[in-house]
């Protein structure tokens, strides 16, 4: 039997970016600025992590406009979803110790 | 403050069983505070506003064109502005919520596709002069109205609003307070001229203002809409109410007389004037 570990997702091997993903779970788009507070991580972090995300097709950044402030959300990818709950299965495989 | 260079404990290869707990317990932990962000009661509330706009307008449209099928293309021009002003009041107010309810999945959008589908097919029927049960023009919207509200209304119904969440009102900058008035204007001069031979030159001059500040972003209508308070909003609403009983009245009534119809407008235009310079002073600890 294959090792749980195998089913691991690189893209979430970062604290920041499982946090996101965990963040972005319930079915909503947030704004960069509450996923940094509820993330507590500053700006360049999350932005290197929104990247990377975004880059795999695991989250999408809309651009928006506040008056004349620009504004940017994110939310999961369908693909991202299928991608963090196949993670999570993985990470519940390891604890429950079924790996043979 | 998290780090985005760390790996995550154990770092995948030697992640043990208690590294995983671990990751799954902050997993647990980070979904449900980003679920008890929101959205706000204040979306819910917005939300649900498209959902009494979008079925008032079906249900308005289908009983003119059901009750007055010879005069309801002038009638139903006045529907169009308020429903075209609000699209993009509405996108510019969706930006003030940090939590967004994503839009909704294929499923919700077939449902929709088929009461629009099936919104075209009444529609069709009135215009070629075939009959359909009177019910049926009032179980469409309600349809739609329930299709669209039973999200935001279980919102509304399951929570409370924290005081920093409260939508208050703000004086408006000069280029909202100006849109708001423009859509006095507009409103004003649709209501009363609706019952004129030149009507639809007023219409054309209405769709052509619209055009030209319906989606700019820096001063337009969104700009408006995110800056629009409760009170800016309810009375947008009262407008589009008394627009949608004028419509009503004509078509089932002899009342479509010049008086009634420049009253209308007038009232609609005063409304909007007045609110645009409301509230004169910013209410104190107001927040989105």
């Amino acid at each position: 039997m294959v090792h749980p570990r195998h089913r691991l997702d690189e893209a979430f091997q970062t604290p920041i970016r499982f946090s996101l993903m965990a963040a972005l779970e319930s079915n909503t788009d947030l704004d960069f600025q509450l996923l940094r507070d509820l993330l507590e991580a500053d700006d360049s972090v999350l932005s290197k992590s929104i990247a990377h995300l975004d880059k795999a097709g695991y989250v999408r950044v809309t651009k928006g406009l506040v008056g004349t402030r620009p504004r940017t959300w994110v939310q999961s990818t369908a693909k991202g979803h299928n991608a963090y709950r196949a993670h999570l299965r993985a990470l519940r495989d390891i604890t429950d110790g079924e790996f043979g | 403050m998290e780090t985005e260079g760390v790996p995550a404990p154990g770092g995948g290869a030697e992640l043990s069983p208690a590294d995983a707990a671990e990751l799954l317990r902050r997993h647990e932990e980070l979904r449900d505070r980003a679920a008890s962000q929101g959205p706000s009661r204040s979306f819910a509330l917005l939300t649900l506003a498209t959902a009494v706009m979008v079925s008032s307008y079906m249900a308005v449209y289908l009983l003119t064109l059901r009750y007055r099928p010879g005069g309801a293309s002038t009638l139903t021009l006045v529907l169009v502005i308020p429903a075209l002003i609000f699209s993009p009041l509405l996108s510019g107010a969706r930006e003030r919520f940090a939590v967004r309810r994503r839009r909704p999945g294929p499923l919700y959008w077939a449902g929709n596709g088929l009461l629009l589908a099936a919104f075209i097919v009444l529609g069709g029927l009135s215009i070629a002069g075939v009959g359909y049960p009177w019910w049926l023009a009032l179980a469409l919207p309600g349809a739609a109205f329930v299709t669209l509200a039973s999200r935001p209304v279980r919102r509304l119904l399951s929570e409370t609003t924290p005081k920093s969440e409260r939508w208050q009102n703000h004086p408006l900058t000069g280029s909202a307070r100006r849109v708001t008035v423009a859509i006095g204007v507009m409103t004003g001069l649709i209501a009363a001229t609706s019952t004129w031979r030149w009507f639809s030159i007023v219409f054309m001059a209405a769709m052509l203002l619209l055009l030209a500040m319906g989606w700019m972003p820096r001063w337009g209508l969104p700009r408006t809409g995110y800056e629009w308070g409760p009170i800016h909003w309810a009375s947008f609403a009262v407008v589009t109410t008394a627009m949608f009983l004028l419509v009503i009245l004509f078509s089932v009534t002899a009342w479509d007389t010049t008086p009634v119809s420049v009253g209308a407008g007038a009232g609609v235009f005063v409304v909007m004037l007045a609110v645009a310079f409301l509230p004169a002073r910013a209410q104190h600890g107001s927040s989105d």
